[in-house]
């Protein structure tokens, strides 16, 4: 299970990672704006928090054990 | 202004000062003093992780960017710092991996050892002197800059230089890792607490987010788009600038120490997140610094704006807390690179452990002496010089790749990297044209090596057995 969720969370980010590169950080698009804040950025962070929980969940589930110390 | 600033400085000269006696120890091993006893926890690594990721690059570059080509600056390094700790959970862990089977002096050792060869460690080695000593070059010019602008009757900017390099010399000479460790550890609370009190101060004066977002639009409504007003946010360039940064803990030895001397694989993943929490805390602020800047400063050169926006624009305790930020953030990055190139060069050396560690010691105070040179004959370009750096180091991405992924890895990745790496460094010294096909070199060189790594890899999966399925 923990395998299967860790491998989601990979194609997650990269989906994310082309869908924002190639369809949502087209060049000069500034609205829609969100409390004034341009498109650009509040898209541009909120993908970055998107990412940052991924990491935060692939963190908890990763499935592979820790490797010894020789 | 004065009493301020030698107030604050005594503060945070005293806790190095301590930090580097929690640290030292008479006989101390090179392991020691390389490694740090491989045991640091959660918070000590992700402190340590960040102040040596987000320097004065992120505390001086990234408000000015914002300032003059716009909110895209945040997905050049917001985005891609966020990118890049995903990828620290399964390279944590592979690197982690090998490091253990194989032993781990430094990643120049480690390919050595994984490819049976030494050319991969001299690669390795090579690659991170030819990139981290102008990266380290440019802090250290940079905060001298800046402190000769705010202080010009003071000391010579060279003096400046001079200081930092000696400061950071004496706590990493006398503790090894562990002081540096525990230094990076103060000197990112210093630096996420500046920034912010620096970015509020902004943000207010003026007149919170909306309204100066509202006075930008007005005064320049291509820094709220891609590609800013100077056309330099392109996605070609920022694909290729995320592709480098993330790339950064793979190809730049101090960062993939970081993770080996981690205490366990549990530590390494709370750092990773840890560090994406850091990264979006860190780098807010500068939009906040550099967008007050497009407003009251849009005409003003760099010097200019960050020492009117950073000192004089601010209460004096909060100007001599800047200095202090700005000295603390440029000290954790150059000596983690610095030191960084120490840990590589011993991890070749063979002998006794004495003499590799006078030979690290002695390394360690050239390289420095190095770094001082240079910096006086590096531009002002920090985060541009940056990013140059940042993709020279990338290319030998597939080397170190291979090494935590396969057993036997395949020798093609010394070749294929190799090539890369030596036309990129033909383009900066202009023998061969930095562009492919009417495209930027760093992109289409990424297009070529993530090609040829996958096609080798996808081989050599099929006839070698790998380590891991992750």
């Amino acid at each position: 299970m923990k395998k299967k969720i860790w491998r989601l969370l990979v194609s997650f980010i990269i989906i994310l990672t082309l869908v924002s590169f190639l369809i949502i950080f087209k060049e000069n698009k500034i609205t829609p704006t969100l409390a004034g804040i341009p498109f650009i950025f509040w898209s541009g962070f909120l993908v970055s928090v998107l990412i940052v929980l991924a990491t935060y969940l692939a963190s908890k589930i990763f499935p592979y054990e820790e490797p010894s110390k020789s | 202004m004065i009493s301020w600033l030698i107030f604050f400085f005594t503060i945070f000269l005293g806790m190095l000062a301590y930090a580097s006696y929690r640290s030292y120890r008479k006989d101390q091993s090179s392991d020691e003093f390389i490694l740090g006893g491989s045991n640091i926890g959660a918070i000590l690594g992700f402190l340590t992780f960040s102040a040596a990721l987000f320097s004065e690059f992120t505390f001086m570059g990234m408000p000015d960017f914002f300032r003059t080509q716009g909110v895209g600056a945040w997905i050049l390094l917001g985005l891609s710092d966020t990118l890049m700790v995903f990828l620290l959970v399964w390279f944590g862990y592979s690197l982690r991996k090998r490091a253990a089977l194989v032993g781990y002096q430094g990643v120049a050792g480690l390919m050595r050892s994984c490819y049976g060869n030494r050319y991969a460690g001299y690669l390795l080695f090579g690659s991170s002197f030819l990139f981290l000593i102008p990266y380290v070059s440019i802090q250290i010019r940079g905060i001298s800059i800046f402190l000769d602008a705010a202080f010009p009757v003071m000391l010579p900017h060279w003096a400046w230089s001079t200081i930092l390099v000696v400061i950071m010399l004496v706590y990493s000479q006398i503790g090894g890792l562990k002081a540096i460790v525990y230094s990076d550890a103060i000197q990112g609370v210093i630096t996420l607490a500046v920034i912010w009190i620096i970015g509020v101060t902004c943000l207010k004066v003026a007149g919170g987010f909306e309204a100066a977002m509202a006075k930008v639009t007005e005064s320049d409504a291509g820094l709220l788009s891609l590609p800013g007003p100077k056309g330099l946010f392109s996605p070609q360039f920022l694909i290729a600038s995320t592709i480098a940064i993330v790339l950064i803990p793979v190809s730049q030895p101090q960062f993939a120490t970081r993770l080996v001397v981690m205490k366990n694989l549990k530590s390494v993943h709370q750092m990773a997140y840890a560090v994406g929490v850091f990264a979006i805390l860190v780098i807010l602020p500068t939009a906040f610094i550099g967008l007050y800047g497009a407003i009251q400063y849009p005409e003003a050169s760099t010097a200019d704006f960050l020492t009117q926006a950073l000192l004089f624009d601010q209460a004096v305790p909060v100007a001599a807390l800047a200095v202090v930020g700005l000295f603390a953030a440029c000290l954790s990055t150059t000596n983690a690179q610095i030191f960084a190139l120490g840990t590589e060069l011993r991890s070749l050396l063979t002998g006794s452990d004495q003499a590799n560690m006078r030979a690290t010691k002695i390394s360690i105070l050239i390289f420095s002496i190095i770094v001082l040179i240079f910096s006086t004959y590096m531009t002002d370009e920090l985060v541009l010089l940056a990013r140059v750096s940042f993709t020279g180091t990338s290319m030998i991405a597939p080397v170190v790749l291979g090494a935590v992924i396969f057993k036997n890895p395949p020798k093609e990745l010394l070749l294929i990297s190799s090539l890369s790496l030596g036309y990129f460094i033909l383009s900066l010294i202009e023998i061969v044209p930095n562009q492919l096909l009417g495209q930027p070199l760093d992109i289409m060189i990424y297009g070529i090596l993530a090609l040829v790594t996958t096609v080798l890899m996808l081989k050599h999966h099929f006839t070698q057995k790998t380590y891991d399925e992750a």
